[in-house]
């Protein structure tokens, strides 16, 4: 230890700096908050065990302490997952969060409460755990194939976070007056009532620090890379995987005991490494210090807040506030050596556009007539005759229309975006610019009194349009690398799905209202916003096929645009531009989550349209058919409940999605 | 090079000019819906003001409103999932044909129409559905619980206003006598009680760490003020006049009482096993009372169990 500490202030002389301002200003804080509960002069009392305590000793011997201890011990357990995440994967933005691991456990712990309320209250932990493990399995078992490759290990567990969120607000949605221990737990409260909760933690996480410290040698070898670490005779994969259920079980007893704390598994690390920590060992050592105080401090400013936030707000939540930027901030900075993925496969022969077009237009048709005509009603199932049209028409049409339209847009966005990129991963939802959207729309929820359909358009607009100025401005520094928009698209999807979850997380009338915008205005569509949207997918067509020939340049690198008189940066900005409007205009109808925008062009593409204009009018009109069909099995599968059709697109999307990174 | 020049020059134009297109017509339409929802909210003010026979077939999208409405004598058509208003113990029952019209804040619009309500009551909380729900039928939004919204005025105020729209004055005028004569009795059962000059903290534990107290604007809290007993929880509370709150805050009133309401047999088990909540004052000195799950959104109903179950558990503590 001592050693370790030499060389760090050998290679940074003021490395101790940080670590002493954080120590300081958790002391401070927690001088102040302590205080505020128990004046000085008793404090001995409420450490030392005596019987006559007297009753605020009590409170902060059972209360203050524990939450702070617990704070600490979360913190250092988390920074250090973070870093074994972080070595194993080479990915500097790798962590508990982002891996999956806190959305699996969060997905368990409302499955139960569904299922078997009992259960859920007596095996908290133990459902918790499962959930995570299996998430990070199947984050695990998409990437076997490549061997752990660390990019597409980050983007698969990127990926089941997004759809085990997106299947927990399905479950609350339709259950959620029985899920409201659930939604504190996932908000990240550090409230605790006793020492049973840090007893159950120090043990495990000591236990697994461990396990970390016997790991260093072989852990260090991951910096080099795999061809060298293998010469040195190192199994990478098995490696990989022990250092990888080390530091799941580590996130997930985290996570089980004190619910979601995001980002606290990136900003330690990062500090670290800041502060001078350049070996595995070193930051390994300093990481989880700093974790602990950071997350220390986050709570203790947390108490201090006046009034109503300071008592309803959960830590994990304002952790996450900070954590969003503190994500973007380090995209600007680190460097992602990401290999690019290779194309999804070898070009299938070319076909003539003619019957294909034509057949899946008449799908189409049919689609459409058999979702305005067939659907469940108060009697069973019915064919709608020309009498009831007259009632129902108004229901079943402009949503229709918008869903259809929102699907078209999205999916020539997703072919957009995957040519542009030269990333076959790439879609709207992963870009960001529907969490942006989302943000938006809930901002607007949350500012007007009495939100309205208007109200929430302009919010959702520009939030989506503040989304793209980030975005642009990122991929601005580096010309607009496929990698580096790719992640810090997902990095603000993130972002905008922890603070959905924890704004509905607090609980109260907000939640209730909030929730269910998550997945887009389907409900609320009238005839003008109907037509709005198909104006919008006409006009999204005809621009797409202006920016054909920049949509089959693009593709072959930025050397041969600029050969051919193409302003590889110019056009790469226009399309993103186009591609992030028509994410906002169908992010207000289907939601932020659809991958319509992901699977469509895959599937054109699958069906024989490698060319851009042939592909992007075979995806338009797949993307159609599927939010027509979603929309369809929304109205008529739970009836009479209704789900938005983006949940239901998700629910399609997600296995494909899940099934196209096995490959 | 010059060709492909002029090309993209002419490029971009049509691509600004789709552009324009673009956000003009969305923004036409924005604009549009806007003047639509005015117009449907002066429709519903005029509908609203015209006298005629008191409508029968009701669809009500909220379960206290629900409660408010049968609580009237008027069985509702149609309500937003049904079994959940009896798991919330809603009482007067609902009976068993009540339509269910789908999810809380997303009905189903085609099974409203197709009941063919005279009348749909709502919240403030519906406002987004509103423009859709007057197509359908006359609909009044009825605040019982908000920001800035005191409730047990506020329950008091609506099942007049509703009592008014549904022409059930009569039927108000019962429930009233009724609550106010259930009201003086508790008052009076509970005058031992009151001389003890005890503050009461009024709880409904979630799980160990985290309890739900009720504020003074909650409708449980308008009912303690109106017994003359003061609520130990003066700290914030949210629009529904409700608090989450550690056990370290209940700490703050070392003479209060407490009453929990509802406690589910897992949460008791668990509480009893954590050292803070036994070394509560309320807890060391047993005056915790427990009573049956009561609905904490409900209406003059839910007021007066609340102050019969109050005055059944408190009546005998007068120390």
């Amino acid at each position: 230890m001592n050693r370790s500490t030499a060389t760090l202030s050998a290679a940074a002389p003021r490395a101790w700096r940080l670590p002493a301002l954080l120590l300081m200003l958790a002391a401070w804080l927690g001088y102040h908050t302590l205080s505020a509960r128990l004046p000085v002069a008793q404090w001995a009392g409420a450490l030392l065990p005596h019987a006559d305590a007297t009753l605020p000793q009590l409170v902060v011997r059972y209360g203050w302490l524990p939450r702070f201890a617990i704070a600490l011990i979360a913190g250092a357990a988390l920074s250090l997952a973070g870093v074994v995440f972080q070595q194993v994967l080479r990915n500097p933005l790798a962590e508990p969060l982002t891996l999956g691991v806190s959305a699996g456990a969060y997905l368990a712990l409302t499955i139960a409460a569904v299922v078997a309320p009992a259960l859920a209250a007596d095996l908290r932990f133990t459902v918790a755990l499962a959930g995570a493990a299996l998430a990070m399995l199947a984050a695990m078992a998409m990437t076997w194939r490549k061997g752990f490759a660390a990019v597409s290990i980050v983007l698969a567990g990127m990926i089941v976070n997004l759809y085990c969120g997106a299947l927990s607000v399905i479950l609350t949605i339709v259950f959620e007056r029985s899920l409201t221990s659930v939604f504190i737990w996932g908000g990240g409260s550090l409230v605790q009532n006793g020492w049973a909760g840090v007893l159950w933690l120090l043990p495990r996480v000591l236990a697994c620090g461990f396990a970390t410290a016997l790991l260093v040698r072989p852990l260090t070898l991951f910096s080099l890379d795999d061809g060298s670490a293998s010469q040195l005779g190192m199994s990478l994969k098995w490696t990989r995987l022990v250092a990888l259920a080390v530091a799941v079980t580590l996130s997930a007893f985290v996570t089980s005991a004190v619910g979601v704390i995001g980002f606290i598994g990136l900003g330690g690390p990062v500090l670290a490494r800041l502060m001078g920590a350049r070996r595995v060992r070193d930051q390994l050592l300093w990481a989880p210090l700093v974790g602990a105080l950071l997350l220390a401090i986050a709570d203790q400013a947390v108490q201090s807040l006046p009034g109503v936030l300071g008592e309803l707000l959960p830590t994990g939540a304002a952790v996450a506030l900070c954590g969003g930027p503190l994500l973007l901030w380090m995209l600007r900075r680190v460097h992602i050596e990401a290999p690019r993925p290779a194309a999804a496969d070898a070009a299938p022969p070319r076909r003539a556009l003619t019957m294909p077009a034509l057949l899946l237009g008449a799908l189409l048709v049919a689609g459409t007539v058999v979702s305005l005509g067939f659907s469940m009603t108060l009697h069973g199932w019915q064919w709608t005759d020309a009498q009831q049209w007259s009632d129902v028409w108004f229901w079943r049409v402009p949503r229709l229309v918008a869903s259809l339209g929102a699907g078209v847009m999205v999916a020539l966005a997703g072919t957009i975006l995957q040519r542009v990129t030269g990333n076959p991963m790439a879609s709207p939802d992963l870009l960001g610019v529907s969490g942006g959207a989302m943000l938006g729309m809930l901002a607007a929820a949350l500012l007007a009194a009495a939100p309205s359909t208007p109200v929430l358009l302009a919010g959702s607009s520009a939030g989506a349009l503040t989304c793209l100025v980030t975005i642009v401005a990122l991929g601005r520094r580096s010309s607009f690398a496929p990698e580096h928009v790719l992640l810090a698209g997902i990095a603000i999807s993130a972002f905008s799905q922890a603070v959905v979850m924890l704004a509905t997380a607090s609980g109260g009338a907000y939640a209730n209202l909030l929730r269910p915008l998550q997945y887009g205005s389907t409900y609320l569509i009238v005839p003008a916003t109907a037509i709005a949207v198909s104006v919008c997918a006409v006009l999204a067509v005809s621009i797409a096929y202006l920016g054909a020939r920049w949509l089959e340049i693009l593709p072959l690198g930025a050397n041969v645009a600029n050969a051919l008189g193409v302003s590889a940066q110019r056009a790469r900005l226009t399309l993103l531009v186009v591609a992030a409007v028509l994410t906002a205009g169908a992010t207000v109808v289907i939601g932020p989550m659809s991958f319509v925008g992901l699977m469509a062009p895959h599937l054109a593409r699958l069906l024989g349209f490698p060319r851009a204009r042939s592909q992007m009018l075979v995806a338009a009109l797949i993307g159609g058919l599927l939010m027509v069909l979603s929309d369809w099995l929304g109205r008529n599968m739970i009836f009479p409940q209704q789900m938005p059709a983006g949940v239901i697109a998700t629910l399609l999307g997600g296995p494909y999605l899940m099934w196209l990174l096995r490959r | 090079m010059k060709t492909g020049a002029r090309f993209s020059g002419k490029r971009r134009l049509a691509l600004a000019g789709l552009g324009a297109a673009t956000l003009t017509a969305a923004g036409a339409a924005l604009a549009r819906a806007a003047a639509d929802g005015f117009a449907s909210m002066s429709v519903a003010g005029r509908a609203e003001g015209a006298g005629r026979k008191p409508p029968t077939r009701v669809v009500v999208l909220d379960w206290p409103l629900t409660e408010v409405v049968l609580s009237l004598g008027v069985v509702p058509v149609g309500v937003s999932r049904p079994a959940w208003y009896a798991r919330l113990d809603g009482v007067p029952p609902l009976p068993p044909s009540v339509v269910d019209t789908g999810l809380l804040y997303q009905p189903n619009f085609e099974v409203l129409a197709a009941l063919e309500p005279e009348f749909i009551v709502i919240t403030p909380w519906h406002a987004p559905l509103r423009g859709l729900l007057e197509r359908i039928a006359p609909t009044l939004t009825v605040p019982l619980f908000g920001p800035g919204v005191d409730a047990y005025p506020a329950v008091r105020a609506a099942t007049r206003e509703l009592a008014g729209a549904l022409g059930r004055h009569a039927a108000a005028d019962a429930l009233f006598a009724q609550a106010d004569a259930k009201l003086a009795d508790a008052r009076m059962r509970l005058a031992g009680f009151r001389a003890t000059r005890r503050p009461v903290y009024l709880l409904r534990p979630i799980d160990d760490r985290h309890i739900a107290v009720f504020g003074r604007n909650s409708l449980f809290g308008g009912v303690l003020h109106a017994l003359g007993i003061e609520n130990a929880w003066q700290g914030a509370a949210d629009p529904q006049g409700m608090s989450e709150a550690d056990l370290g805050a209940l700490a703050k009133r070392a003479d209060a009482q407490a009453v929990a309401i509802g406690v589910a047999p897992g949460v008791a088990a668990q509480l009893a096993r954590s050292p803070l909540w036994g070394a509560l004052p309320f807890v060391r000195r047993n005056r915790v009372q427990h009573i049956d799950p009561l609905p904490a959104l409900g209406g003059v109903v839910a007021s007066m169990r609340c102050a019969d179950s109050l005055a059944k558990a408190l009546e005998g503590v007068s120390t």
